[in-house]
């Protein structure tokens, strides 16, 4: 691992730090009107991943919960127990010194299986237009 | 709507294109209807099946990362210019479906050229995660066409996404190399030749109107496929047969769960249990199922 590299990773451990307190008040805070501040907070952080840390499997797994809780505000859906879950998925993984690609894998699996749809955007698929009398 | 709780909890369940896809693409109340319908079932998908949503949507996906990623266009925009004046279709006009929703939780701007590597490596991102999650949420069964162009692996490394997107497009769409490696025509001419043959009877039998339709395509597909042999089998033709090849790659122990009205003349007359589940549009709009045939 580069010098380069290993700056990068450490950012984007230090910013999926600092996603913990977020995921910590959210746990206690979910479903109040005051969550908004700390899911504010988190998007924001989420965000600014893609800007500052591209390529780190940290960022792939914080991107993942990002798609799951920005799209269409449903972080406001998403339960004290699922922040809580979110939260000890997130705390282990920046208590390891690096991690790889099976981690990044096993760890959007573990958000799935929290309940957090990390794939929710909606498409249609006009089928019938593949009927057409082909004679 | 009948009640078939009881005997989904007895049935594992091999899931169309259509249902797998809607689970992952739908809208939530979508979604929502067909999860409180298969949630903690044993659910199973093929290769196949795989290889259907790999064509119809993620490449796609791919191609239009490449659009945004061409010197020439640049923004959000300008892709999604490009995309929608060239390219038609239902397949292309869900990209178009996707993109603005996408960006739009990244509070990525489409007419700002510095978000422009923001958005490829965004992109990138979900391209790999949808690939990873279609290839692991759900149970394999054995996939009897062999389907070589359901084995391209898809591998992203995100600091340089590039050299492996580029490979998954190139050999998945080496139709020619993927047919001389699969059996879709030892499947329809040898190892499923009387349940073609059957399909064909059961179509001879039917008028063509708007439920039948689909199906008569299928069979049409068929009967030209019989008549030729293994030279009528390439990529393009498996497409217009692909809801055939997976009633008859289903295995007769489970249910076959599926969108299309085209299964309900496929799976009868090979004795494969079905299901029809309700479109997205009729559960939205709250319009009753009729699944009059079903085992």
């Amino acid at each position: 691992m580069n010098t380069e590299q290993k700056v990068l990773e450490a950012s984007a451990v230090t910013i999926t730090k600092s996603l913990l307190l977020d995921l910590e008040e959210l746990s206690r805070h979910a479903g109040e009107p005051c969550s908004a501040v700390f899911a504010d907070s988190i998007l924001r952080k989420m965000r600014s991943m893609v800007d500052k840390c591209k390529g780190d499997p940290y960022t792939e797994v914080v991107l993942a919960l990002h798609d799951a809780l920005a799209h269409q505000n449903r972080w406001l859906d998403y339960t004290k127990k699922q922040y809580k879950g979110a939260y000890d998925l997130f705390l282990s993984l920046v208590n390891q010194k690096a991690i790889n690609n099976t981690v990044v894998e096993n760890s959007i699996i573990a958000l799935e299986d929290l309940g957090f749809n990390t794939l929710p955007f909606s498409v249609k698929f006009d089928d019938n237009s593949q009927d057409e009398d082909e004679l | 709507m009948e009640d078939k709780s009881i005997g989904r909890q007895e049935k594992e369940h091999f899931l169309d294109t259509s249902v797998v896809r809607s689970l992952l693409l739908a809208t939530p109340i979508y979604q929502n209807y067909l999860s409180s319908l298969l949630s903690n079932q044993k659910l199973y998908i093929s290769n196949y099946v795989q290889m259907e949503i790999k064509r119809s949507y993620l490449m796609n996906l791919i191609s239009f990362y490449f659009i945004l990623r061409l010197d020439a266009i640049k923004t959000i925009g300008e892709a999604i210019s490009l995309w929608s004046n060239r390219f038609k279709g239902s397949e292309l006009k869900a990209i178009l479906q996707f993109i603005p929703q996408f960006f739009g939780d990244y509070q990525l701007r489409t007419d700002n050229t510095q978000d422009k590597e923001d958005s490829l490596f965004a992109l990138a991102n979900y391209i790999k995660r949808f690939e990873f999650l279609l290839r692991t949420r759900y149970k394999l069964i054995n996939d009897a066409t062999i389907c070589y162009r359901s084995l391209v692996p898809l591998e992203v490394d995100l600091n340089d996404p590039i050299p492996g997107l580029r490979a998954f497009v190139s050999e998945f769409g080496d139709v020619k190399t993927c047919r001389s490696r699969c059996q879709i025509d030892q499947f329809l001419l040898n190892q499923y030749r009387s349940e073609v043959e059957k399909l064909i009877e059961t179509a001879s039998n039917l008028p063509r109107n708007t439920n039948t339709r689909g199906f008569l395509n299928i069979v049409n597909n068929l009967r030209e496929i019989l008549a030729t042999g293994a030279a009528a089998c390439d990529c393009k033709k498996c497409e217009k047969i692909g809801d055939a090849v997976i009633a008859l790659n289903a295995p007769r122990s489970m249910q076959l769960e599926h969108t299309d009205i085209a299964f309900n003349y496929l799976c009868p007359p090979i004795n494969q249990p079905h299901y029809k589940h309700a479109s997205e549009n009729q559960v939205i709009m709250n319009i009753p199922v009729l699944n009059d045939d079903e085992d």
